[in-house]
């Protein structure tokens, strides 16, 4: 026969059951705002520390990954911005973030909206990361579009830049070769070539690269050659 | 003049590349021969047609590069020409957009049927200094020549200032010069008197060009202006205009034609010419505004290279079989502070280690895509040279860095 608690021990228990619940309702309710606040504590005016709270709830409540927004609070006290530019770069990559999620699709992770979001600061349309989704469905697309925003910063215009290299991924491309023509584009332009030449002669070299290889593996070739623009 | 010989000068664009792509050696060598024919008209002599022969040999450091080149042109007279030169450009330390440039040549004149006689030589020396960013930049220019030969002695100097500018495939550049010269010979068959008694002859000059690059195609056009100044009295303008085709990864081909004014420094006579010729050069990599020399311009300095960053690189990257390291190098004092941050360590200012005249560091550095910035005492951040620059928002810049 088990023993039954008596009033006392049923008591203390409900207490402290109580005091826990209470306690991790308190966590539950206050996750949000102390992980805010953390964030912003760098930041010394309160007034932008509002202001930066509410543009984080937001971007939360509309899906947003925040980790790309507290990197830029922290660059920008880091950078002991004026708090002004903090807010208005926080609220800007906020709208890129939203709208490379959508351009990339809601599976995308953190590091390919972050990347998204970086490729439109400079100038790469949605439409440009819509087309490289549709290249790589399942990849993630954190590399290619870094190098479409190398290659723009390096002054290759957006669309010259995405259509190769949208060809060179649907070439079979990998990671490491978009970032070393990358690399060989920079040392060209380095020389005195001008981007955009330099660009296409690296591209090219790349598509025949390419083509050695899907030619020794069996695969199919191209059909067009590269032409540029 | 017994010669009727123009030199076209093939004129490599000291590469000054003066930082290294991030992950290969810091050491460019190259080597560009030409082999072409050329028509030349002068004032005062018959037009001849002959073969011209060119070979540059050019040599990049981190913070220096160098190119030597040699010309040798035969005309149908029999007449022969040559030049030898050697240019080289320097960064300055610590500004970042500082480059010195100098060159030097030397240029011979004569003819196979009696080399003794009627041979003329020309020594130069130029020497200008950039300050240049990535898509403009200016510049200024002295020069003198000595002449000897053809029985006389001449001297020659200039100054000059420029500038120039690019956007996309488009580069333009304007330039002024003031220059003097005694070779009362050149300048007369040029059309330039003196009105009256006058130790030397003294132009200005002007000049736009403009050139195109291509992945397929290199075009320039260019037109010069000169006017007398003081006693001397005349004028005159030059319109030149070129193109190469780059028919493969090392070959090219180049066609040329249009009139030049006289070269003051080089003792070059006013003329018209035209050439073609074939160009193949050891390296891979497309030939930059070298690709564009153009032949009726006898400057050595010709294109004054853009360059992206100048000066070592401070940030480039260690690729091993596991790992990927960014090593930072800043030039700086002992005693002073430099920091980095960036997203791959939450942007957290990291203070470099003093390393001699350096402050470096060795940051292991996960795939994917980051942004890195420095700053000195407490100043400005700023992306590493080494790295491309993107706008990070707030007002400043970062370095981009993409690990595979």
């Amino acid at each position: 026969m088990s023993a039954i608690p008596g009033r006392g021990t049923v008591r203390r228990r409900a207490v402290f059951l109580g005091l826990l619940l209470a306690t991790g309702t308190w966590r539950v309710l206050h996750a949000q705002p102390a992980r805010v606040t953390r964030e912003l504590s760098e930041v010394a005016d309160g007034r932008t520390r509002a202001m930066l709270s509410a543009v984080v709830r937001d971007a939360e409540a509309n899906g947003i990954p925040l980790a790309p927004l507290y990197g830029k609070i922290r660059e920008g006290t880091a950078k002991q911005s004026p708090p002004n530019r903090i807010t208005d770069a926080v609220r800007a990559l906020a709208t890129r973030l939203a709208t490379s999620r959508e351009a990339l699709a809601s599976a995308s992770s953190v590091d390919e909206i972050a990347a998204g979001a970086e490729a439109l600061l400079i100038g790469v349309p949605a439409s440009a990361l819509r087309q490289l989704r549709q290249v790589w469905p399942a990849q993630l697309l954190t590399e290619p579009l870094g190098v479409v925003t190398e290659l723009v910063a390096y002054g290759v215009s957006a669309s010259h830049a995405t259509a190769r290299v949208r060809e060179l991924m649907e070439s079979g491309a990998t990671n490491a070769q978009l970032v070393g023509l990358s690399t060989r584009v920079q040392s060209d332009i380095v020389s005195g070539t001008a981007a955009s030449a330099a660009f296409e002669r690296r591209a090219r070299s790349a598509f025949g690269v390419l083509s050695a290889q899907q030619a020794k593996t069996g695969s199919s070739l191209l059909a067009i050659p590269p032409r540029p623009d | 003049m017994q010669f009727g010989v123009l030199i076209a000068l093939s004129i490599s664009t000291p590469l000054a590349w003066l930082h290294a792509q991030p992950i290969a050696q810091p050491i460019a060598h190259d080597l560009v021969l030409e082999l072409g024919a050329m028509q030349v008209r002068q004032p005062t002599i018959a037009t001849q047609s002959g073969a011209l022969f060119s070979v540059v040999a050019s040599g990049v450091w981190s913070r220096f590069s160098a190119d030597a080149h040699g010309v040798f042109v035969n005309t149908s007279g029999g007449a022969l020409a040559s030049q030898l030169g050697l240019s080289a450009n320097a960064a300055i330390p610590r500004i970042d957009a500082a480059r010195f440039e100098i060159g030097t040549a030397l240029t011979s004149f004569g003819a196979f049927s009696n080399p003794r006689s009627n041979r003329g030589t020309q020594a130069t020396l130029l020497a200008r200094q950039h300050l240049q960013r990535e898509r403009s930049g200016v510049f200024v220019g002295t020069g003198v020549g000595r002449a000897a030969g053809f029985d006389r002695q001449a001297r020659a100097s200039l100054v000059e200032t420029g500038a120039w500018a690019s956007h996309r495939t488009l580069t333009a550049s304007l330039s002024a010069q003031r220059a003097m010269t005694t070779d009362w010979l050149l300048m007369e068959a040029a059309g330039y008197v003196l009105s009256r008694p006058a130790r030397a002859y003294h132009v200005q000059d002007a000049a736009l060009s403009i050139r195109a690059q291509t992945s397929l195609a290199d075009v320039f056009v260019a037109h010069s202006w000169r006017v007398g100044l003081g006693a001397t009295t005349g004028s005159s303008r030059a319109l030149s205009a070129g193109a190469t085709w780059h028919a493969a990864t090392r070959w090219s081909l180049s066609f040329s034609a249009g009139a030049q004014l006289a070269d003051i420094v080089r003792g070059l006579p006013e003329s018209r010419l035209s050439s073609l010729s074939v160009r193949w050069r050891r390296s891979p990599s497309p030939d930059g505004a070298a690709s564009t020399r153009d032949p009726l311009r006898s400057g050595i300095l010709y294109t004054s290279a853009r360059n992206a960053d100048l000066g070592s690189p401070e940030a480039t990257l260690e690729v091993t079989n596991d790992s990927t390291a960014l090593r930072l190098r800043i030039v700086a004092a002992p005693n002073d502070t430099v920091e980095v941050a960036g997203s791959f360590d939450d942007w957290v200012p990291y203070r470099l280690a003093v390393d001699g005249t350096h402050h470096s560091a060795r940051i292991h550095i996960s795939p994917g895509a980051h942004r890195v910035a420095i700053r000195v005492n407490g100043g400005a951040w700023r992306a590493p040279r080494g790295l491309v620059r993107i706008a990070d928002g707030l007002g400043g810049e970062n370095g981009v860095l993409i690990v595979p």
